[in-house]
C-alpha cells in the first residue's frame, strides 16, 4: 500500500497538480467564507473545467475545493454570526460569541487547527477503509448493486430534509430524469417525444449546477442584496493566540468528533451539514460545563469544525469503494469521475489505483494548504466578505451557463441548466430535500441497469434478488431506514402533541 | 392563506404528472425476450409518485384539520412580533417580481447568445442583473458596466484560450 501512496503522491505533486490543488484550496475557502455561496457551487461551476485536465489535475482541482469549500465557512461563522456553509452552523454557537469577547483570533486558530486534524483523521481512515472494502465489494453481481443503490436511495430519501414522503417522491423525481433517453440493456428512446436532443438524456452536469448553484441564487435574488460591510466584528490580528497546553486539553474533544464526523460522513444522504450539530450536541452533553456552551467556550467550536472537516473522508469512502455518492459533492465528485472516462465502483481502485491515490494524496496535501492559507492569509480572507452579492451572483450565473454550454457545445443544455434551476428553486420554496433528487438521479439508472441484467440472469426470476444473503441484507436495512423513520415520525408527533397540552 | 394549500396543490400536480408518464410508457416497445422490458421501471416510477403524492396530499389534508381546530389560538401566537436579535437582521418579505424577472433575463441571455455573441450579451446581461439586484439608490450604472464588460473580456479569453471551449462570437465574429 505504501508504494501506491507514494506513486499517487508523486502523480500529482507535479507543478500543475500542485498549482491545481492550490488554486483549488483558495477557491474552495473563497466560495465557502461568502455567505450564500458553497463548496457544491463551487465544484458545479469548476467541473466543466476540468474537461481539459488529465483525471490526476482535475481530481487535484476538485479535493482542493472540496476541503477549501467545507473550511471556508468557518470565517463568516466566527466574524458574522452567519454561516458560510451548513457545515459551520453550529460554528456560530460559540465562535461568535468568542469574537464578541475580543478572542476572534483564538477562536480562529482553535477552528482552523480542528479542521486541520479532523480533516486528517478522515482522510486516513478513507485510506485505510476503501481499499478492503472495495474488494469486499467486487464480489457484487447485479443482485446486489441493486440492493446497494436501493439502500442508498431509502436512507438518503428518510435522512435528508424532516418529510419521509417528500424525500422519497425527490428521489423519484430525479429517477424520472434519468429515464429520459435511452434505456439501459436494449436502448429504447425513453421520453424523447421526438426531441433528439433528449435522446442521449439528461446530462449530469446541467443538472447538477442547475439544482445547486442556480436555485440558490433564484432565492437570493427574491430580496435586493444588502452589503455586509459594518456587521462584521473587527478582526484581532493581535491579542491572544494559542498554547500548546490549551490545545491538547481538547484531545478528547478531537477524538470524539472526529468519530461522529466519520461517521455521519459514511451515511449516505448526510454530511458535514449534519455532522457540526451533533457533535456539538454531543460535546455540551459529555461537558462537565455544559453552561458555557453558548457563551464562547472553545470546546464548542473544536467539535464543530473537527466534525465537519472529519465529514469529508468519510464521504468519500462509499464513493471511492462502491461508487456510490453519499452527499452532493460526491455525487459531483462521481460526475468528474465519469468525465474523464473513469468508471466509478470496486473496480477502481484495481484499475485505476493511480487516480484513486492521486485523490488520497490531493487530499493530504490539500488539507495542509488549508491550514496554511488559513494561518497567514486570515485577514485577507476577511476583507473578501466585503465583496457585494449584487455584483458576485451575476457573474457566477454566467459561469454556471459558460460552464452547461461548454458540456457539449450546444444550448439545449443551457435550457436544461436552467429548466433544473426552477425545479430546484421549487423545491427548496415547498420544503422538498435537493439531495435525493440528484441521487434519484445517479443512482436510478445503477437500480434499473442491474435489475434488468440480474433478471436475465435469473431467467426472469425475483427471487434471487431477496435470498442472495448480501442482497438480501442491504434489502432489509433499506426497509429499517424506512420504517425506522416512519416510527421516529410517530413519535415526535405524539410527543409534540404532548407538549401542547 | 395561499401556503395552507399549497402542500394539496404540489400532491395534485405531481399526481397528474405521474399519470401522464405512465400513460407515455405504453408506447415504449418491449425489444428484449425478458420478463420486464424498458417500460417496468418507468412504469413503477410513475406508480410510485402517484402513491407518494397520494400520501402527501392525505397528510396536509389532515394537517390543514388539525390547523385550523387551534387555529384562534395559533393566529394569536403568530400575531405576536418576534423580539429576537434576528428580527434587526430580517430582510425584506420575498419579492417574486424579482426573481421572475432574472429568469427572464436569463432566458433572453440564452435565447440571444447565439446570434449577439458572449462578450456583448454577457456584458448587457450582468449590468441588468446587477441593476436588478440593487437597491435604486446605490445603482452605479458606470461602475457595473465597467466591471459587466472587464469580466465579460475575462471569461472569454480564460474559457478560449485555457479551457479551448469555444464560446459563440455572435457578430463579433
Amino acid at each position: 500500500m505504501m508504494e501506491m501512496v507514494l506513486e499517487g503522491f508523486a502523480s500529482v505533486l507535479t507543478f500543475n497538480g500542485v498549482l491545481m490543488i492550490l488554486l483549488g484550496t483558495m477557491l474552495g475557502l473563497l466560495f465557502g467564507s461568502i455567505p450564500g455561496l458553497t463548496a457544491t457551487m463551487a465544484i458545479a461551476i469548476c467541473l466543466p473545467i476540468t474537461y481539459g485536465m488529465t483525471p490526476a489535475e482535475g481530481m487535484a482541482l476538485l479535493m482542493g475545493l472540496y476541503i477549501g469549500g467545507v473550511s471556508g465557512g468557518l470565517i463568516p461563522a466566527i466574524l458574522l454570526k452567519l454561516p458560510g456553509t451548513p457545515s459551520s452552523i453550529a460554528t456560530t454557537f460559540d465562535g461568535y460569541p468568542m469574537s464578541q469577547k475580543g478572542e476572534s483570533k483564538k477562536a480562529f486558530s482553535y477552528a482552523i487547527i480542528a479542521s486541520f486534524l479532523g480533516g486528517l483523521v478522515s482522510i486516513l481512515i478513507l485510506m485505510l477503509i476503501s481499499p478492503p472494502l472495495a474488494q469486499f465489494a467486487l464480489k457484487f453481481g447485479p443482485y446486489e448493486y441493486f440492493a446497494v443503490a436501493l439502500f442508498s436511495l431509502t436512507l438518503i430519501a428518510s435522512l435528508s430534509g424532516d418529510s419521509l414522503v417528500k424525500g422519497i417522491l425527490s428521489g423519484l423525481i430525479g429517477m424520472a430524469f434519468a429515464l429520459v433517453g435511452s434505456a439501459p440493456i436494449d436502448a429504447f428512446p425513453r421520453f424523447t417525444f421526438g426531441m433528439s436532443s433528449l435522446d442521449a438524456g439528461f446530462n449530469l452536469l446541467p443538472a447538477l449546477i442547475g439544482l445547486f448553484a442556480v436555485s440558490e441564487i433564484l432565492i437570493t435574488s427574491e430580496r435586493k442584496v444588502k452589503s455586509l460591510k459594518g456587521k462584521a466584528l473587527d478582526y484581532q490580528s493581535k491579542g491572544a493566540g494559542l498554547s500548546l497546553k490549551e490545545m491538547s486539553a481538547q484531545s478528547w474533544n478531537f477524538v470524539r468528533s472526529s468519530a461522529i464526523g466519520v461517521g455521519i460522513g459514511i451515511l449516505p444522504g448526510i454530511g458535514g451539514g449534519t455532522s457540526n450539530i451533533l457533535s456539538y450536541i454531543a460535546a455540551k452533553n459529555q461537558s462537565k460545563k455544559p453552561e458555557e456552551f453558548g457563551k464562547g467556550t472553545p470546546d464548542g467550536v473544536v467539535a464543530s469544525e473537527t466534525a465537519n472537516n472529519a465529514s469529508v473522508g468519510g464521504a468519500l469512502v462509499p464513493l471511492i469503494s462502491l461508487g456510490i455518492p453519499g452527499d452532493t459533492v460526491t455525487a459531483m465528485l462521481l460526475g468528474g469521475l465519469i468525465i474523464h472516462g473513469l468508471t466509478p465502483g470496486p473496480l477502481l481502485i484495481t484499475q485505476n489505483g493511480d487516480i484513486v491515490y492521486a485523490i488520497f494524496a490531493a487530499l493530504l496535501i490539500a488539507n495542509v494548504f488549508m491550514l496554511v492559507m488559513l494561518m497567514g492569509g486570515m485577514r485577507y480572507f476577511v476583507k473578501l466578505l466585503s465583496i457585494p452579492q449584487n455584483i458576485l451572483l451575476p457573474i457566477i450565473i454566467v459561469l454556471c451557463v459558460v460552464g452547461a454550454f461548454g458540456v457539449n457545445n450546444r444550448l439545449f443544455d443551457v435550457s436544461a441548466l436552467l429548466i433544473f434551476g426552477l425545479i430546484g428553486y421549487f423545491f427548496i420554496k415547498f420544503g422538498f430535500p435537493l439531495i435525493p433528487i440528484i441521487l434519484g438521479f445517479i443512482l436510478g439508472p445503477i437500480l434499473e441497469t442491474n435489475l434488468r441484467r440480474g433478471l436475465m440472469l435469473s431467467q426472469g426470476d425475483f427471487t434471487p434478488f431477496v435470498t442472495e444473503p448480501i442482497a438480501a441484507f442491504f434489502l432489509g436495512f433499506a426497509a429499517l431506514s424506512i420504517i425506522l423513520k416512519v416510527w421516529q415520525g410517530r413519535k415526535t408527533k405524539k410527543s409534540g402533541s404532548a407538549l401542547d397540552i | 392563506m395561499a401556503r395552507k394549500y399549497e402542500g394539496i396543490a404540489i400532491g395534485t400536480f405531481l399526481a397528474a404528472f405521474s399519470i401522464f408518464m405512465y400513460v407515455s410508457t405504453f408506447s415504449i416497445k418491449k425489444l428484449t425476450e425478458s420478463s420486464i422490458g424498458s417500460q417496468f421501471v418507468p412504469q413503477l416510477v410513475a406508480g410510485g409518485i402517484f402513491i407518494c403524492s397520494v400520501i402527501l396530499i392525505a397528510t396536509e389534508w389532515k394537517k390543514i384539520k388539525a390547523v385550523s381546530d387551534e387555529s384562534a389560538r395559533l393566529t394569536a401566537e403568530a400575531s405576536k412580533p418576534v423580539q429576537s436579535e434576528e428580527s434587526a437582521l430580517a430582510e425584506e418579505p420575498a419579492n417574486y417580481k424579482s426573481v421572475t424577472v432574472t429568469v427572464l433575463l436569463i432566458i433572453g441571455y440564452m435565447l440571444l447568445l447565439p446570434y449577439v455573441g458572449f462578450l456583448i450579451m454577457t456584458a448587457l446581461y450582468l449590468v441588468g442583473q446587477m441593476l436588478l439586484l440593487t437597491e435604486r439608490s446605490k445603482w452605479k450604472v458606470g461602475r457595473f458596466s465597467i466591471i459587466a464588460i472587464v469580466t465579460s473580456l475575462f471569461i472569454y479569453y480564460i474559457f478560449r484560450s485555457v479551457f479551448h471551449v469555444m464560446l459563440p462570437m455572435g457578430i463579433l465574429g
